[in-house]
């Protein structure tokens, strides 16, 4: 597993163009919102939608997934896509709400972060790869990623954090991975 | 099997068994892209059924090595997803003064010829290659053919033009033309 982690993480690492601008524009975000649930969900938005293109969506048109589909374990690479998608989205994340902590100078719930960049990184990942599966692109897979964010981003900005909505990442992640299979 | 997509049947009704060195000559857009695919399980066929015994390894035209990741990157990674070493068939490519240099620097010929060794890491028991000889200069075909003479297991190629694969020296040829496999008599020049 370590294998593919690490490739994913090179790759990342090589684009840090995109990456720079994921973490740049989450700052900005930090000081147009006030609400720090709904720039929460904008700066995930941006990290997730961008990577997901470099780590699936560019590997698809590069021809390098049918490497990897070639070695049979989909789920590793999944997994690892995932992994990758959660980092980014998490440092987005941090780096918004370091900016928004500072220009607000209150200390909002930051523990949303985690299943928040989980369930964007899980819901990315799965639209890309169903886009793949669709022979289609971007368009296909911000379309999706759109529609399965929409509930969460709406119960998020509204404050309800019942165990319901608390459970989608989890949900989407083990989905994404079921899917793997079908999808890689 | 049969293939087909909106356009139309791409393969109908192919029966094929690879146990030896097998060349498949198409002009292009006869399908032999697709055969391939199917054949590695990247595509399924629209009818029929395809069985793989063993590990393949796979050669498609475009290569399968991330362009932002160096040659030696690539190469360990899959060599690490196999459990096997990377240094041993690097060195028998030539690739040694290519490690550090992104893939996406290479000539052509090098990306072909890494992508090549890709294929071969692990000891692959069948091995599948889509136009090998595509755009190589002499040194690189040699390589090509060495591999193929060299490799002990059954080999698919697939060709758009006879000369460049005689040498090959290939068990059987077939012609792949309106989506229908014939033999072929290979004659340099003729096609």
């Amino acid at each position: 597993m370590w294998a593919y982690i690490e490739r994913e993480f090179r790759i990342a690492a090589r684009s840090w163009e995109v990456l720079t601008s994921s973490l740049l524009i989450a700052s900005a975000l930090g000081l147009v919102f006030g609400e720090y649930a709904a720039g929460l969900v904008a700066a995930n938005l941006v990290a997730s939608a961008l990577h997901s293109y470099v780590q699936i969506l560019r590997e698809e048109e590069l021809g390098t997934l049918d490497g990897l589909r070639l070695l049979g374990q989909p789920e590793k690479v999944v997994g690892a896509k995932f992994l990758v998608l959660f980092s980014i989205s998490l440092a987005a994340s941090s780096s918004y709400s370091a900016v928004h902590i500072a220009a607000s100078m209150k200390i909002p719930e930051l523990w949303i972060m985690i299943p928040t960049a989980m369930y964007f990184a899980a819901a990315a990942a799965a639209s890309a790869l169903l886009s793949t599966a669709a022979k289609s692109g971007v368009t296909l897979s911000m379309t999706l990623t759109a529609a399965l964010v929409l509930g969460y981003s709406a119960s998020l900005t509204a404050g309800r954090l019942d165990p319901a909505v608390l459970a989608m990442p989890l949900a989407a992640l083990l989905t994404l991975l079921a899917l793997s299979r079908v999808l890689t | 099997m049969w293939k087909g997509y909106a356009s139309g049947w791409v393969l109908r009704g192919i029966t094929l068994s690879v146990r030896d060195v097998v060349v498949i000559y198409g002009v292009n857009g006869s399908g032999k892209s697709t055969l391939v695919k199917i054949l590695a399980g990247l595509i399924p066929p629209t009818r029929g059924k395809v069985e793989r015994r063993g590990r393949l390894g796979v050669v498609l035209q475009q290569p399968m090595m991330h362009p932002d990741l160096t040659v030696e990157e690539n190469l360990r990674f899959y060599a690490k997803a196999l459990g096997v070493d990377h240094r041993e068939t690097a060195e028998m490519f030539g690739l040694g003064r290519y490690l550090r240099a992104k893939f996406s620097q290479l000539s052509f010929g090098w990306r072909r010829r890494a992508d090549l060794a890709r294929a071969l890491l692990g000891r692959p028991d069948v091995l599948l290659l889509d136009e090998p000889m595509l755009g190589l200069d002499r040194e690189g075909r040699r390589v090509v053919v060495e591999v193929v003479h060299s490799f002990k297991g059954p080999v698919l190629v697939t060709a758009s033009s006879v000369c460049d694969y005689v040498e090959l020296n290939a068990d059987r040829w077939f012609e792949l033309k309106d989506g229908v496999l014939s033999p072929l008599e290979p004659i340099c020049g003729r096609i």
